[in-house]
């Protein structure tokens, strides 16, 4: 599943760790989801989702492969 | 976190004290292998079933003790490894008549403590060493 995380938290210029902590995960999480090692729950997309003020759809998109 | 995503775990300094109850242990244990204590055999059994509770309570503190931050990721990975755990364990109990067969061995079949220090020691093992290296990994993508 890819997501433009990284895109949108140098837009509002977040670090990995001000991200992980708006959404109370660690900081190894938010990089997992990052580089699409690990894909997160509905709500952890949610609460990601929120803090870049966008839609879920916006944010995460899914591959041929998921 | 969302409450059935939820597993029991205990709080953070229950480690230390797993980590504590066992070198305390070991070095009981060693002190009594060591001083001729003169027991009898009801009292050796006595002692090496508190012994195995202890380990076994040990190791149970240190493997379901919550990391400093817990979050779902940790959690699928604790249920992975434990995953592979347990069928490490049920290979083990498999395997170990199978091997005294081979090596001609009298057959004994292994017991329920041997299998459930066995499970949580691969289970802190495999786990750990996951939660490392992604970290390791990570930092390394950072450097780069």
């Amino acid at each position: 599943m890819k997501n433009v995380i990284k895109i949108e938290r140098a837009r509002l210029n977040l670090t990995q760790q001000d991200l992980a902590d708006m959404v109370n995960v660690s900081r190894q999480t938010i990089n997992s989801i990052e580089t699409q090692r690990y894909i997160p729950s509905t709500v952890l997309a949610l609460k990601i989702s929120k803090v870049f003020n966008k839609t879920i759809n916006e944010i995460f998109e899914l591959e041929e492969s998921d | 976190m969302n409450e059935e995503n939820k597993i029991i775990l205990l709080p953070n300094t229950f480690k230390k004290v797993g980590i504590i109850i066992i070198v305390l242990t070991a070095i009981i244990f060693f002190i009594l292998v060591f001083i001729d204590t003169n027991f009898n055999q009801e009292q050796k059994n006595i002692y090496r079933m508190i012994f195995n509770n202890l380990w076994i309570i040990s190791l149970c503190f240190i493997a379901f003790s919550k990391d400093k931050i817990e979050d779902e990721r940790s959690i699928s990975i604790r249920l992975r490894t434990f995953n592979g755990a347990f069928l490490f364990g049920v290979l083990m109990f498999i395997i170990s008549p199978i091997m005294d067969i081979i090596f001609n061995d009298p057959i004994s079949y292994v017991s329920g403590q041997y299998i459930i220090g066995v499970i949580l020691l691969f289970y802190i093992f495999t786990y750990n060493y996951t939660m490392r290296k992604e970290r390791k990994e990570i930092n390394n993508e950072e450097r780069n």
